[in-house]
């Protein structure tokens, strides 16, 4: 009996401990301690039909929603037991406002995104570093998976905040190839030829450089490619704190950004539109101006369905800002620095990585490219599934090789409240209300009081 | 009578209820905000004090805002305010044509600020709006302008969108308070000879003394919370010339990530907003003893 009674106690007390060491593995912190670890190890192909189900929230402005439903679509095949929860949002700022009150509020989602150095140095509190969970799935060389400064765009303080979008380099411009032909204009090498471009089209009745100064962000990139034209490299050390940005070379730059309203190389009121969707459909859809500043991101231009005859009667073309301090080089693109990140605060990590895993580096990242035609992170090449317009090929062509001939250099200002003022200054300089070297102090007092 | 005082408590607690929770909470909640640097996401806040007050009372932009505000706020009340008697006073009589009319103008209150902000920023864009061509076809180039994009002339822009879509309501607030004017004091005043201007100013205008003080207050507090129009068609630009106290706040709390900075911006806006009911309720109980 005493025998029994000893057995039985110790039968009990494993299943007890059994029970425990299950329950106090299980918060989803550990990579390899949830049921989901072992799954997940295996390949995303892999069926779990055993699995519990999980939902996962996805929250972000992009990828297009018709893209984001093949990716689900596509990994609830192999993964029947996930749901993915997509909370898509109109545009970044729309997105980082609901974001912020989602984790403000408690209910964070489980993958976010980040868009610039800015948005990531803002969110990178609630972002859990992925290099744990990238090693588990590729293992320890994973990093060698990805081309090298993408992933360096991504990374804050040695660890790696997120998976890298595609690349896609900002500062450049786009022509109407068939309206420049029309006036005969060839494509500027130079800032005289882009004003002498300018002066033609007016004359015609069309507007030249389109900007949708509305906008904080495309403003900015198309001033930081003017600075590294006119103070390579300086931009970044002043952000830095290591030189003043009331370098002669960084207020020359601001001077020249005057200027360009003056000749008026951009549009008129150019302030009152927006790049999306003012200067788009000014562009593409009324085709009002020959040239636009944008960045490589427009190749979508050949995927969008309700422009498309317009698209396909039109020949686009795409070059770099011309040289415009006259020392005969083309300033460098900006490279984009967005990612996709797992939430520290989500309650499925292991899954929403597994689900990100696919979304940015196997059949989602297919899909992916096949829309916006970009280069992918990844060192392992995507030939795209859809059939491209000879057009279309010879632009992404181009960008390529004007990325491999000017070392796209970083795009963005880290501090929001520095970013906030640059376009604060640019704006008042742009109308005439503030000099170049008041401009350039101005910037230097807000880096100087950021922390 | 012990009972009595208990049960008047009883009745009153779920509107207390309600008015802590939802109105009083909140309103603490972002004064204690006000003194932490905070950018809205993190868990850990930093105490500073009053140091967001100190800063947002030096910033020019802040000022800009609230010079904007009183413009704004005295332009649209007071010309809805007075188109929208016009309008009522002209159509008060129960002609078909004029519920015609009313309907008309007063469908822009029902268009919801997308709405509204989608069809201006078409009709007034520099090149092919509406507007400026229709100027250009006529030979009137010259008075063709950058009606969003030129600081001297935004904000005027935004008051006569404001306008455009307020005054609808301003008319059917005063039609309905028309329709209970007593009809032998305006008889009494055209058998006294007065004429018409005279009946409308010195006689109905003054019997709408109550509604010209809800619409005041109602107008201002509009005017105070106005975002939406602005943001859309100018984000507060060009150059702060359409910033408002709103504007400015969204700014700190989205754009440049300062949630406390923002919670100081709206502490002041409420101040700012139950000043302004408080001494208008005032102006109107002392105007009407």
């Amino acid at each position: 009996m005493a025998k029994w009674k000893v057995t039985s106690a110790a039968l009990i007390g494993m299943i007890a401990l059994t029970a425990c060491s299950n329950s106090n593995n299980d918060n989803g912190t550990n990579p390899s301690s949830s049921p989901m670890a072992k799954e997940t190890a295996s390949s995303s192909s892999s069926t779990s039909a055993e699995a519990k189900p999980v939902t996962i929230v996805y929250e972000s402005w992009t990828p297009y929603k018709e893209d984001m439903d093949k990716i689900v679509a596509e990994y609830k095949t192999v993964h029947p037991e996930v749901t993915v929860d997509i909370r898509l949002h109109a545009n970044f700022s729309e997105y980082l406002t609901a974001v912020k009150t989602a984790f403000a509020s408690g209910d964070a989602p489980d993958l976010l995104a980040f868009d610039s150095p800015t948005s990531l140095a803002n969110l990178k509190d609630q972002i859990e570093p992925i290099d744990e969970y990238a090693a588990k799935a590729w293992g320890d060389g994973w990093k060698d998976k990805f081309i090298h400064s993408t992933l360096a765009d991504v990374s804050l303080d040695g660890k790696t905040m997120g998976i890298p979008m595609h690349i896609s380099p900002g500062g450049l411009i786009w022509y109407n190839k068939t309206m420049l032909d029309e006036y005969g204009i060839v494509e500027p090498k130079t800032y005289d030829e882009l004003k002498k471009a300018s002066d033609t089209l007016r004359q015609h009745g069309k507007q030249p450089l389109l900007l949708g100064a509305k906008d904080s962000w495309i403003v900015i990139d198309t001033f930081q490619t003017i600075l590294n034209d006119f103070a390579p490299g300086k931009q970044y050390d002043a952000y830095a704190k290591k030189i003043p940005f009331t370098d002669p070379d960084v207020v020359k730059a601001f001077d020249f950004w005057k200027k360009m309203f003056a000749d008026k190389v951009f549009q008129d009121d150019a302030f009152s539109m927006t790049e999306y969707m003012d200067v788009y459909n000014a562009f593409i859809d009324t085709q009002a101006g020959a040239f636009e500043s944008n960045g490589a991101w427009n190749l979508d231009i050949y995927a969008n369905a309700d422009l498309k005859a317009k698209v396909d009667a039109t020949e686009w073309g795409v070059m770099p800002f011309p040289d415009l301090n006259g020392d005969g080089k083309a300033p460098p693109t900006l490279s984009t620095v967005g990612g996709y990140a797992l939430s520290k605060s989500g309650k499925n990590k292991e899954a929403a990585f597994e689900f990100l895993k696919f979304m940015t580096t196997e059949k989602g990242l297919q899909i992916m490219m096949d829309h916006f035609l970009a280069t992918p992170p990844t060192k392992d090449p995507v030939e795209l599934t859809v059939a491209l317009s000879p057009n279309a090929k010879a632009n992404r062509d181009r960008i390529g090789e004007i990325v491999s001939q000017t070392a796209p250099v970083h795009r963005g200002i880290g501090n929001a409240k520095v970013a906030e003022k640059m376009y604060e200054v640019l704006s008042k300089v742009a109308y005439g209300k503030m000099n170049g070297a008041d401009a350039a102090a101005e910037v230097q007092k807000t880096i100087d009081s950021a922390r | 009578m012990r009972t009595r005082q208990y049960s008047a408590y009883l009745y009153i607690a779920p509107i207390m209820a309600f008015f802590l929770v939802f109105l009083l909470y909140p309103l603490l909640y972002t004064f204690r905000i006000s003194l932490f640097e905070w950018n809205g996401i993190d868990k850990t806040m930093n105490y500073i004090g009053l140091a967001n007050y100190r800063v947002m009372f030096n910033d020019p932009v802040f000022w800009q805002s609230m010079r904007n505000f009183v413009t704004f706020a005295v332009l649209v009340v007071g010309i809805q305010m007075i188109l929208g008697f016009l309008l009522a006073y002209s159509m008060r009589r129960p002609l078909k044509i004029f519920t015609a009319y009313k309907t008309i103008i007063f469908v822009p209150v029902i268009l919801t600020p997308i709405v509204v902000s989608y069809v201006f920023t078409n009709l007034l864009a520099y090149n092919g709006g509406l507007l400026n061509e229709s100027l250009r076809t006529i030979g009137l180039d010259f008075l063709a302008a950058k009606w969003l994009g030129d600081p001297r002339i935004a904000l005027f822009s935004i008051v006569a969108i404001t306008v455009w879509a307020g005054t609808g309501f301003s008319m059917s607030v005063y039609v309905s308070s028309m329709t209970s004017l007593p009809n032998e004091v305006l008889e009494a005043s055209r058998i006294d000879g007065a004429s018409r201007r005279q009946t409308m100013v010195k006689v109905v205008w003054p019997m709408l003394r109550d509604t010209h003080f809800s619409l005041t207050i109602i107008g201002a507090i509009s005017a105070l919370k106005i975002f939406d129009i602005i943001y859309l068609l100018t984000r507060g630009g060009p150059v702060h010339a359409t910033e408002m106290p709103s504007t400015y706040m969204f700014n700190s709390a989205f754009v440049t990530y300062e949630q406390g900075y923002a919670s100081a911006v709206a502490g002041v806006m409420i101040l700012f907003a139950m000043t302004i009911t408080i001494f208008q309720l005032r102006l109107s109980r002392g105007s009407a003893n």
